[in-house]
């Protein structure tokens, strides 16, 4: 599954990289080049605490880019963590100089100068595009059940939006 | 009549196939990870499947018969069968075509490699997590200097500002836990960056020492 840049997906790859943090994307270099392994493996591998990278690694899960297999015979620890072929890809953009330029000299979208500009945070509008976005990921892994789940949970919020107003 | 050695031969080829996936996908453990269950499983399948394409293409074709058509389809075999489909129906219809029944070798194949790369990963896993109960059974301090000198030697990259011996301190600092888990994360940073030779060598001087 290699890309090039100005490749189709690029710019939901764009996108999906933009809304890494710098933890999330040093547990994917760590699964990379280390391999997988339990959280207590993760969290020193990335210098931090279990309770640190629970929920990046959480949300990592959500956008498709680790997975988690049950692990017996532990005791610290009952999942191993390991990259997605999607995870994958991402580290590899993440080492593309050329794709990390177009990174940082990616437009700003006019939706999020809107966004930066707007007057003030409306988590009902928030929770509704968050919905959205997990949606759009659980199509593209072609999980339609989730993906129908998502947009009908983002409607009926929109709809008691709307109401409210 | 298929000579003896020559489907070993192919089935050689293809097993050194399988030797090199295993080196491109654990290149940090190849000599522990070659020595598993899942990598018996991963080289024992592409043998077989390489020994059968030749003893198939040989039937068929009986002037591929020699040691140097055994070689070519060793060398072959991955390129023809993972990228592969054996189609049992084409019904009329496009949309009901793609639903339609097939064998898909590539399918398979990444299966078994899925298979053997979890029990290889959950093999290594468990090696891991005895070596670390090993390394509770050290003294706390103990420990802390072998991860103070592996950091000498071979410092890491800070991550968001913190440098490495900070986080040592922080595990050492750390007060909810016991000195048992602060011992279990001790070793555990220790395998995971600096790989568990430097602490099977910590453990054998520590015996070497309390024996003399």
């Amino acid at each position: 599954m290699s890309m090039q840049i100005g490749d189709e997906r690029t710019p939901y790859f764009l996108d999906l990289i933009n809304r890494l943090d710098e933890t999330q994307r040093d547990i994917l270099a760590s699964l990379r080049d280390r391999g997988p392994g339990l959280a207590m493996d993760i969290a020193v591998r990335v210098l931090r605490f279990p309770d640190e990278i629970g929920r990046p690694l959480r949300t990592l899960q959500e956008m498709n880019l680790v997975r988690a297999r049950p692990f017996t015979g532990g005791q610290m620890g009952a999942e191993l963590f390991s990259l997605t072929p999607e995870g994958e890809q991402v580290v590899r953009l993440l080492r593309n100089p050329d794709f990390m330029r177009a990174l940082t000299n990616a437009p700003v979208e006019p939706a999020a100068v809107a966004a930066t500009v707007a007057p003030a945070f409306n988590p009902h509008q928030e929770e509704i595009a968050l919905l959205r976005r997990l949606g759009d990921l659980a199509a593209k892994r072609g999980d339609d059940q989730s993906a129908a789940d998502y947009y009908s949970q983002a409607l009926e919020k929109t709809r008691h939006l709307t109401a409210a107003s | 009549m298929i000579d003896f050695w020559n489907p070993l031969i192919a089935g050689a080829v293809g097993a050194i196939w399988g030797v090199g996936e295993l080196i491109g996908a654990f290149k940090n453990e190849t000599g522990r990870a070659i020595r598993m269950g899942g990598a018996v499983l991963l080289i024992g399948v592409n043998f077989l499947a390489a020994l059968l394409v030749y003893l198939l293409v040989a039937a068929l074709v009986p002037a591929a018969a020699s040691w140097s058509a055994a070689i070519l389809v060793g060398l072959a075999w991955p390129t023809v069968i993972r990228n592969s489909a054996i189609k049992l129906a084409q019904p009329l219809d496009a949309a009901d075509a793609q639903e339609s029944a097939a064998v898909r070798f590539d399918q398979l194949y990444a299966r078994v490699q899925d298979l053997a790369s979890q029990l290889i990963n959950g093999e290594l896993t468990r090696q891991r997590l005895t070596l670390i109960g090993d390394a509770t059974k050290l003294e706390i301090r103990t420990i802390e200097r072998y991860a103070r000198m592996a950091l000498i030697a071979s410092p890491l990259q800070e991550k968001q500002g913190m440098p490495a011996s900070d986080f040592i301190d922080r595990i050492l600092n750390e007060e909810k836990w016991s000195n048992e888990i602060k011992k279990a994360y001790l070793a555990a940073f220790i395998i995971n960056n600096f790989g568990r030779q430097v602490l099977l060598d910590a453990l054998r001087n520590e015996r070497k020492e309390s024996a003399g």
